[in-house]
């Protein structure tokens, strides 16, 4: 059982598309920590298939609080807070305020990127953790990062060219599909926080239709990330007793 | 062929449509086919089905049958969506999910019932298990549901057939694995028995006997990583008793390598003369037990064959239990037999006394 004492404030869920659904709803079965749900998107017809908490009626609404009332139904108990925004390196910190541990389930590298450094910017004794997932297809792929160990940026060191990426508009994505993903990546971001063994806890996990595939990253002392800051001296792992 | 306006059909479904591999006549397949979607009452396993039911109906399967007032939600999502109240409402093209939670974690049956172009029911199956080495926790609703629920899109879409099982493995945490067996090197269709069934009631009495669970879970962590075996017999007064049995199948294998291909790894030869020795006591032969190391409690394709030569029994009336057996503990157990001349299995329950530490000390 874990100390409550180390449980983090607040889980945000950057991202209420088709892993933010799937992660928020698997966070709330948890039911542990308050989340904070942020999205500067509304609902679209398009997005039914696999956002599979809201409503046809909700098209046109925003998204976050949305998915909030949605979660609700299945947690009532649920402490949850609805930010309207999208996240980049300039207003990481604010976005985030309060938080401690994010799911990070855009569909924006720059987001992903900017979360990676959030997380293991982290001052001189605050511990962060990110899971941060994508997915495309029929695929997908999660990795946890934390103030201490491999990041995001010693396995892609920089976000790609937007232009670069393929997309759910054009590739397409199969609803069930990311929502394994999703909720998989949750499930890492738990076991981690819990100070549990996990396959994303510093490694690339990826969902393919022959199966899981793991790829540890590179240790930290190999990592070229600028963004480290004094807390990856802390090495001690989530939950666990110090 | 939809009741849905085309273009309102690709604003919705457009992007599952653009992945490579599907056909856009899945979505057809998908529109006419009905989810009925049953648990055994664990909140993980209600969970899952709510989970497998929303993906289902967000992919765009057109009717559910649900509990009476249980469609409201899935309705909401998609409010053309049909619904029934009760499961004889449910005509084909439908697919069945039942959810269970398991010792190892948890398992859903998937059978698919469709109509084929002349008329007669065509079905397939296919499962699911989720191990994580003990009971699933609650938070794996989601994405045990939609695990499930890729299975039956991904099929129906054309994209992969339904596996006759496959295994995402989480019970080594730093290193999951997936395993999927491909329909036709799998195991035949075999079908939950009916309630009040003489298979369920051998269930139910075997579900209810810790002293010959005790037997057969101690047998089977004995010989692990190798199959055990044993019979079930009935004595003068109807009381059960198990035995544990030789297998033979180590012994033939090294004496002839190519005929019998397999070691007690992963195959079992009971020795016979135990059954007719039971016989000369008196005792009737109620069924043979096997245990299955590191896989499921599936009757496997040798099974079949062995049981039912040539599609006759070999032991008329005499049932088969197969104990899977992972890291030395009992995990899962059924029992399989013929009634009405379909194979047909029942769940034996793993007694709370053994689930977990019944096996080899150390492994579990």
């Amino acid at each position: 059982m874990t100390d409550p004492r180390l449980l983090p404030r607040t889980i945000a869920v950057l991202g209420c598309g088709g892993l933010g659904v799937p992660a928020a709803w698997t966070l709330a079965l948890d039911g542990r920590y308050p989340l904070v749900l942020i999205d500067d998107d509304c609902v679209e017809l398009s997005n039914l298939h696999r956002q599979v908490l809201y409503a046809t009626a909700e098209v046109g609404q925003p998204k976050a609080p949305a998915l909030a009332r949605a979660l609700l139904e299945v947690a009532p108990q649920l402490q949850v807070e609805v930010r309207q925004g999208r996240l980049g390196p300039a207003n990481a910190a604010a976005l985030l305020q309060g938080c401690d541990a994010v799911l990070e389930g855009t569909d924006d590298a720059v987001s992903k990127f900017a979360v990676n450094d959030w997380a293991v910017g982290a001052p001189a004794g605050v511990q962060r953790v990110a899971s941060i997932a994508a997915a495309i297809g029929r695929r997908g792929q999660w990795m946890v990062v934390r103030s201490a160990g491999p990041c995001y940026r010693c396995l892609f060191e920089e976000p790609p060219q937007p232009e670069s990426l393929a997309t759910c508009q054009i590739a397409g994505v199969l609803g069930p599909a990311v929502g394994q993903v999703g909720a998989l990546a949750a499930r890492s971001l738990l076991r981690v926080l819990a100070g549990e063994a996990d396959s994303a806890d510093g490694a690339l996990v990826r969902l393919q239709a022959r199966g899981l595939l793991r790829t540890p990253v590179a240790a930290a002392a190999a990592c070229r990330c600028q963004a480290r800051g004094d807390g990856a001296a802390d090495s001690e792992p989530w939950g666990q007793h110090v | 062929m939809f009741e849905r306006d085309p273009k309102q059909l690709f604003d919705r479904y457009g992007r599952q449509l653009l992945v490579q591999g599907v056909q856009f006549e899945g979505q057809q397949v998908l529109h006419r086919l009905a989810v009925v979607v049953g648990c055994d009452g664990s909140p993980l396993a209600q969970a899952a089905g709510q989970v497998a039911a929303r993906y289902l109906v967000g992919a765009g399967v057109g009717r559910a049958v649900v509990p009476q007032g249980g469609g409201t939600l899935l309705q909401q999502l998609d409010p053309l969506l049909q619904l029934a109240e009760l499961p004889s409402e449910a005509q084909p093209p439908v697919v069945q999910l039942w959810f269970a939670a398991r010792a190892y974690g948890a398992s859903a049956d998937v059978v698919w019932t469709d109509l084929s172009p002349q008329g007669p029911r065509q079905v397939r199956a296919g499962a699911l298990q989720w191990w994580v080495g003990g009971p699933a926790p609650l938070t794996d609703a989601v994405a045990l549901g939609a695990a499930v629920a890729d299975l039956v899109v991904a099929d129906a879409l054309g994209v992969e057939p339904l596996p006759s099982l496959a295994v995402l493995d989480f019970s080594d945490p730093l290193a999951p694995r997936t395993r999927k067996h491909a329909a036709a090197a799998g195991p035949p269709l075999a079908l939950p028995a009916d309630p009040g069934s003489p298979l369920q009631e051998l269930a139910s009495k075997l579900s209810e006997t810790l002293q010959i669970q005790q037997i057969v879970a101690a047998e089977s962590a004995r010989c692990y990583p190798a199959e055990a075996c044993g019979l079930v017999v009935a004595d003068a007064d109807g009381q059960l008793v198990a035995l544990a049995v030789a297998n033979l199948q180590d012994h033939w294998h090294s004496q002839d390598p190519e005929a019998f291909s397999r070691s007690a790894r992963t195959a079992f030869a009971l020795d016979e003369r135990a059954i007719a020795a039971q016989q000369r006591l008196g005792r009737r032969l109620v069924a043979i037990w096997h245990s299955h190391c590191d896989v499921g409690a599936d009757f496997s394709a040798a099974d079949v064959s062995g049981a039912y030569p040539n599609g006759e029994a070999l032991y008329p009336g005499v049932a088969h239990w197969v104990v899977s057996v992972r890291r030395g503990c009992v995990a899962e157990q059924r029992v399989f037999g013929l009634e009405g001349g379909q194979l047909c299995y029942a769940d034996v329950a793993v007694s709370g006394e053994l689930a977990g530490r019944s096996g080899v000390e150390g492994r579990c």
